[in-house]
């Protein structure tokens, strides 16, 4: 009877030990060191893009294009975004410093910088499907973010991640994760529980030293069918910028670079 | 007459947008049609708005802002040419230091509207409700040294002190109004006004240092200078012509001020906007009557806040409109509504104000309809609720329906 018991216990411990081994192979931590290591290593971005505002329907409402400045101090990322055209936002510059610790928009004709409380971080950004919030977030960052993997599949890691900070509008972030190139195909984006937003890489672009840059990306408003689709046209990395760029003096130079 | 007028303009202005379109020129071209519910008169303006921007170096540029207006209301000069902003700017001459130097805006102050802080730019007559007002370049200079990334000194130097101005005949016909009356129980028929502008020739000059925090910024500031609308300094009627003359001046004033913007406290989402000013007037008096004597406050603090489903509202107070100094100064709220109706290009707008003195009112009702990506049309209708006499009823002449396009280009 004891060694029936015993046996019993065996067969238990093999069940949980062979399956454990076999369900994932990596951990969520892991995928997220390989992301980081296949994101572009820069301190300094420029960037020229397009920001393409599509109704449900699949009309384009607006196009815009943009040009972006980003620097990258320890685990924080701070940007500064112009807009180009269409003329009736020209020169619409936002300043979002530190992942979103100050955020400035500067509209020409006010003529003066206007600050967005930290607290309306999940504003839209001027009538896009993108919130200041969404433009500073980094769910690789894992002093911010602690993620778990739910499920593996053929072709990906799905993760789910939840934020540190209470502040923040997502209460989870599903992560799907490409297994050959670790880069987050699709992001699902969820407030109290219910599906918000959904963004997905439609092109990436992998260089030989397997650094995945995103082309295009598109946004979706899950509620409304909205979305918002930036293109990438042209990207620099490690370009020399003074350094008091990011600063609120920036945002009124009638040229940034 | 009038028509051919317009049509001569417009062919004009369409010359020197084609040729703006084809340059280095960016701008905006601007129609307002308001039918007024007073006259019953239908007014237009039109206005073309001209940008350029040519940087030298990267630490030097020029930047110029020109407009060109038509306008057929009654006591405006129908054709005005005006350098709104045309100025030298030059960035790191010395270390740190941002210079600017001709025709210059200037804007101070936080809040969305009415600013007591914002004093150096001459504005029209015409009230702004929920747009910018359209504010005249003055000459002088703006340098301001970065003490680091957070922190900013700004002083500002005008050589002369420029003040707003309304159209001659509109000025008259105010004042007109005013003394007639009081002439009239004195038994004196007053039928007309002379008046005498005695501007002063002085600078005006200020000082400001701001710094950003980790939740809010602010800024402190002093101004030295002249009120921007004329005062009466003297009058004497003459009772054998009818006519009042009338010599109006400028007050000198001081203002001290604060502004700040950032989190509102316990409104999670909202952006609180506030100026507070203090204002040291030069004691002025009017037929042994003072008119400004003790020093006051004026202030405007309001919150911007965006609901989920994209409802911007803007909530203010204000203490002290745009017309009122000294113990005339009262009570205001205002209110701005926008909602942008899902998949469509339609935004309705609600701008509302309100004394809180006598409960006169003004609403301001409208629709913008975003034709393309740079073309948008705005039709609103404006009413006025109150007796003449009330804060606001004097606004009764704007009551009407006004229908405006503007394209950027």
């Amino acid at each position: 009877m004891k060694n029936l018991r015993n046996l019993g216990i065996l067969v238990v411990m093999l069940i949980v030990v062979v399956f454990s081994g076999l369900a994932y192979a990596i951990t969520a931590d892991e995928i997220i060191d390989k992301m980081n290591q296949a994101a572009p290593d820069f301190t300094t971005q420029k960037a020229i893009s397009k920001m393409i505002l599509i109704d449900k329907d699949g009309k384009v409402e607006e196009e815009r294009s943009m040009l972006m400045f980003s620097k990258k101090e320890g685990d924080e990322t701070t940007s500064l975004m112009r807009f180009l055209s269409p003329k009736s936002v020209k020169g619409v510059t936002l300043l979002n410093i530190k992942g979103g610790e100050k955020i400035y928009l500067y509209m020409p004709a006010y003529r003066k910088p206007r600050r967005i409380a930290g607290s309306s971080k999940s504003e839209s950004f001027m009538g896009s499907d993108l919130s200041y919030e969404d433009l500073s977030m980094d769910y690789k960052d894992k002093k911010k973010y602690e993620s778990k993997l739910v499920k593996e599949t053929d072709t990906e890691y799905i993760l789910e991640v939840h934020s540190l900070d209470k502040d923040t509008s997502y209460d989870k972030i599903m992560l799907f994760v490409d297994k050959t190139h670790f880069y987050a195909k699709k992001v699902e984006l969820y407030k109290k529980g219910e599906l918000s937003k959904i963004i997905q890489m439609l092109n990436v672009k992998i260089d030989d030293n397997g650094k995945v840059t995103p082309m295009e990306i598109v946004v979706e408003d899950a509620k409304t069918g909205h979305k918002t689709k930036m293109v990438m046209e042209s990207i620099e990395y490690n370009i020399k910028l003074p350094s008091n760029f990011f600063s609120i003096r920036t945002l009124k130079k009638p040229k940034l670079q | 007459m009038e028509k051919s007028k317009t049509f001569i303009f417009i062919i004009f202005l369409i010359l020197i947008t084609t040729y703006a379109y084809a340059g280095e020129f960016s701008g905006t071209f601007t129609y307002t049609g308001g039918y007024n519910l007073q006259t019953n008169k239908l007014n237009n303006t039109l206005k073309l708005e001209l940008k350029y921007t040519e940087n030298f170096t990267d630490e030097l540029f020029v930047e110029g802002d020109f407009v060109l207006k038509y306008t057929d209301k009654p006591f405006a000069p129908p054709f005005i040419f005006m350098p709104k902003e045309a100025y030298l700017g030059a960035y790191d001459l010395i270390s740190n230091l941002d210079l600017r130097a001709g025709f210059l805006i200037i804007s101070w102050g936080a809040s969305d509207m009415f600013s007591p802080l914002d004093n150096f730019n001459p504005i029209p007559p015409e009230m702004s409700i929920g747009s910018l007002p359209e504010k005249r370049g003055v000459l002088g200079v703006d340098a301001t040294y970065y003490i680091d990334d957070d922190t900013y000194l700004q002083v500002v130097y005008l050589p002369k002190f420029a003040p707003s101005m309304m159209p001659p005949e509109a000025e008259e016909n105010m004042y007109l109004g005013m003394f007639a009356p009081q002439f009239a129980s004195q038994g004196i028929n007053i039928t007309s006004v002379n008046i005498t502008h005695n501007t002063p020739q002085g600078p005006a000059w200020g000082i400001k240092l701001a710094r950003s925090f980790e939740s809010f910024d602010a800024a402190l500031s002093y101004y030295n200078g002249y009120y921007m609308s004329s005062f009466v300094h003297s009058m004497v009627p003459d009772p054998a012509t009818g006519t009042l003359d009338l010599t109006l001046s400028n007050p000198k004033k001081q203002v001290f001020g604060l502004e700040f913007q950032g989190d509102f406290p316990g409104i999670e989402g909202a952006t609180l906007r506030g100026d507070i000013a203090y204002i040291i007037p030069q004691p002025w008096q009017l037929n042994g009557q003072d008119v400004l004597k003790d020093p006051y406050v004026k202030a405007s603090i309001g919150a911007d806040y965006k609901t989920s489903s994209d409802l911007y509202i803007n909530l203010g107070y204000m203490y002290g409109f745009m017309t009122e100094e000294g113990d005339k100064c009262s009570p205001y709220m205002y209110l701005i509504l926008k909602q942008p109706i899902k998949d469509t290009d339609l935004t309705p707008i609600y701008t509302g104000l309100i004394s809180l003195k006598d409960g006169s009112m003004l609403h301001s009702i409208g629709v913008e309809y975003k034709v393309t990506d740079d073309l948008s049309i705005t039709l609103s209708y404006v009413k006025v609720l109150g007796d003449d006499t009330s804060k606001l009823g004097a606004m009764k002449r704007a009551e009407g329906i006004y229908l405006s396009g503007e394209w950027s280009f």
